[in-house]
């Protein structure tokens, strides 16, 4: 599954979102399954804002390829769960937001720990020792409601999001929407 | 080549290959230029920068200026410094970190200004004590051998990340589009990053201090002391085995034995008014410095010992205070438990604001800082979340003043719909003065010290109403690490007669073990304080909270409170009446 020459690596699955209702930087409960059932594009990573390494990268990714992702799909929706959800708090992932210029379509997303945990078991993306320090930078896409989703490892670059991106909701255009995980490549 | 090639080809198509190969090859030079930054012309450019200048671009990522930087990772993200800069990933110290598979190397002043040398203890941490993917293994295990920067090839690394050796650096390190003037500032800050040992630590030993204020109960004072006393004595016990067998070498300890101390323990008794401590406290680190404090046993607030903390740049780990300083900053010196009194005042605010019928609230509160304090929280709180609900104020200053405001209440014929306690050091007489008050009242709330008091005496005052903020694990809570300590204890013979002071001590002591078996021989302050943000997640909670863990920068491990009442018929004498509030 390895891309030739590039950061990261890629996988297709289909995740089981658990019914657990979050807060959004403005403080607003958020049903994730409803959510995740809309019928739109998403990409959605796991970040918290005091996170040195990886997480930084991931939100700058997502906020580089807002206008590109805007114009292949003008209602995607961009989510960043806080796997950190005690201490970032709505107001805290609001600073956050805004230090990373995110759109009004980027949702940030705390909540209880039992919550987040399940959403982190759900999305495959449980770390070591249940230290968040040793959580994966991970980027899942996903074209439309019920379409299987693209998991990225790594690092891509902002062209390669973007191309990944435009595979996803392209592939999913042509399948109308019954798309077969192992036909993604 | 091609020109040598075509041997065949005439004079005038030759000369014409000649050209175009000449106009390649310049070609070539300017797209290499378009993309990598011309490194200054002057080689003193990037020498002689305001190392203060340079601090607030690696932490804040701002230039000369006074703006954001600019800069690129994975060859087309671009970002600003006002995203995340130098210190995101390199820490305060320099030492770098490593997370989710990435390892981000040490840059601290000596290290990049001298050759890359090999030296394995420096990574073993990574290797063998981090749960990380092999291809982290990989990173880490790669010599990368390099000649010492110097200021222009350091500009240079971070303008176009190609180290002196030639190399690429790692892929997830941006490419930095600086002016000379924030490159010297920048350079001029690593040239001191972590460049000298911090003070505490001599040849042979390691200074802590522990600080103990006055007026604690005699046998909370004992059960610490010799909580603390124990496991210093166990932990030297171990230093000296190892040292005592110049060969031994189970578990590559040997390859470290330059890097055992032995732990001095320095009690710091403070006397006298809480606003004298701070002097004290400069006083004792004159005479003997200390290279951390570990855990402490303080009644009234922390603000100054963590004024002291602060000033003199030493770490404080887990003490034992209900009163931490209010306004604690990210990256401030004292790592606390919670925010104690504060947290469950908080934590009130957000139970009453769930409760129906809510139309006015009294609240009592000791003048002591213990009482003081949670009530102004409570009161801002409240008057942010409350909105429309009526809070009457009253402060008393003896258990007789409390008696009178309680009788005053029951006097009146308007109870109100809650009543907030905040007994301060009187936590047991307000229990008892409560009396008959608390059954004619819907919700009597009081901080957790007095429900302790309450499971201490045989029969507990109240009526159904009465509840507690709790802001600890609840006596049902299950914690595997807690039988560990309760084990070490009973080894040592020591008497576990206040579970939760002892355990929370354990805890701090912990967290030094683990800090100083990862820094190994490099006593940075900033690096111990980073490894222990990084390890307090990592199962090692003795069970007093639900969840203890940190991230960078932040100083409060444990972050909500439940609300509990007695139940007789409950494990431990109560139980929880919400869930975990995290205000």
């Amino acid at each position: 599954m390895k891309e030739a020459g590039s950061g990261y690596t890629k996988v297709s699955a289909g995740y089981k979102v658990p019914g657990v209702t979050l807060r959004d930087q403005n403080n607003a409960p958020v049903d994730l399954k409803t959510l995740l059932a809309e019928d739109r594009p998403v990409l959605l990573q796991f970040i918290f804002t005091t996170c040195t390494t990886i997480c930084p990268l991931l939100s700058a990714s997502l906020s580089m390829a807002q206008p590109e992702i805007g114009k292949l799909a003008a209602n995607y929706r961009m989510v960043s769960i806080s796997i950190d959800p005690e201490h970032d708090t709505p107001a805290r992932l609001r600073e956050y937001a805004s230090r990373n210029g995110a759109m009004p379509n980027w949702l940030f997303l705390t909540g209880t720990n039992q919550d987040v945990r399940k959403v982190i078991k759900a999305f495959g993306a449980y770390y070591q020792g249940d230290n968040k320090m040793y959580h994966q930078p991970y980027t899942y896409l996903r074209a439309k409601a019920g379409a299987a989703w693209v998991r990225l490892a790594g690092f891509p670059s902002d062209a390669e999001l973007v191309k990944e991106f435009r595979k996803v909701v392209s592939l999913a255009a042509a399948h109308h929407g019954h798309l077969n995980p192992r036909r993604v490549r | 080549m091609t020109l040598y090639r075509a041997s065949w080809v005439s004079v005038h198509k030759r000369l014409r290959l000649a050209l175009f190969g000449v106009c390649l090859v310049f070609g070539a030079a300017e797209a290499a230029f378009a993309q990598e930054p011309a490194v200054a012309a002057n080689p003193d450019s990037v020498d002689g920068g305001n190392p203060e200048l340079g601090k607030r671009l690696y932490w804040r990522g701002i230039t000369e200026e006074g703006a954001p930087f600019h800069a690129t990772v994975r060859g087309d993200i671009q970002f600003s410094g006002a995203q995340f800069s130098c210190v995101n990933c390199h820490r305060p110290s320099g030492f770098g970190s490593s997370e989710g598979g990435n390892f981000v190397p040490p840059i601290t002043g000596p290290l990049l200004f001298d050759a890359r040398q090999l030296n394995r203890n420096r990574i073993f941490a990574k290797l063998f004590q981090e749960a990380q993917p092999s291809t982290f293994s990989a990173q880490v295990r790669q010599p990368r051998m390099r000649p010492a920067y110097t200021s222009e090839t350091l500009a240079k690394a971070i303008r176009t990340g190609v180290d002196p050796a030639g190399r690429r650096l790692g892929p997830i390190m941006p490419r930095y589009d600086l002016g000379d003037r924030d490159l010297a500032n920048l350079i001029a800050y690593l040239r001191t990053l972590s460049a000298r040992v911090d003070p505490g630590v001599d040849k042979d030993v390691i200074h802590f201090a522990t600080v103990i204020t006055p007026d604690i109960d005699p046998s909370r004072r004992a059960a610490f002391l010799k909580t603390v006393e124990a496991f210093f004595d166990w932990r030297n016990k171990h230093t000296e085995g190892d040292q005592s067998r110049p060969n031994f070498s189970p578990y590559y300890r040997s390859d470290f034995i330059d890097s055992y101390r032995i732990w001095k323990l320095h009690i710091w008794e403070l006397n006298g008014p809480p606003k004298t401590w701070t002097d004290q406290l400069r006083k004792r680190y004159a005479e003997q410095p200390v290279f951390a404090m570990v855990s402490g046993l303080v009644s009234g607030p922390w603000s100054p010992v963590a004024a002291f903390c602060n000033e003199s740049r030493v770490p404080c780990v887990f003490p034992n205070t209900e009163l931490p300083k209010p306004d604690t900053a990210d990256y401030d010196q004292t790592l606390y438990f919670s925010r104690g009194l504060a947290l469950e005042a908080r934590a009130l605010v957000d139970h009453l604001r769930l409760q129906p019928g809510m139309r006015r609230i009294v609240q009592l509160s000791h003048a002591a800082p213990a009482g003081a304090m949670p009530a102004r929280v409570f009161e801002r709180a409240a008057g942010r979340e409350l909105g429309g609900i009526a809070l009457e104020k009253h402060v008393f200053a003896d258990l007789a003043g409390l008696r009178g405001l309680l009788d005053a209440i029951a006097a009146s014929p308007e109870k109100p719909d809650a009543l907030i306690v905040w007994p301060g050091p009187a936590a047991a007489d307000a229990l008892s003065a409560l009396g008959t008050v608390s059954t004619s009242i819907t919700h009597v709330l009081l901080p957790s010290a007095a429900l302790e008091t309450t499971l201490g005496m045989a029969s507990a005052p109240g009526g159904e109403g009465v509840a507690f903020a709790y802001p600890y694990e609840l006596p049902t809570g299950y914690h595997p690490r807690a039988f560990r300590v309760r084990g070490w204890m009973r080894t040592r013979g020591l008497e576990i007669s206040h579970p939760r002071l002892q355990f929370q001590t354990y805890y701090a002591l912990t967290m030094l073990e683990h800090g100083l078996r990862h820094i190994i021989g490099d006593f940075y302050r900033d690096y111990f304080v980073e490894i222990i943000e990084h390890e307090a997640e990592n199962k090692l909670n003795p069970g007093t909270h639900p969840n203890l863990a940190l991230g960078p920068g932040q100083r409060f491990a444990s972050k909500g409170a439940y609300i509990v009442v007695l139940d007789g018929k409950a494990r431990g004498g109560f139980k929880a009446v919400s869930p975990w509030i995290v205000p």
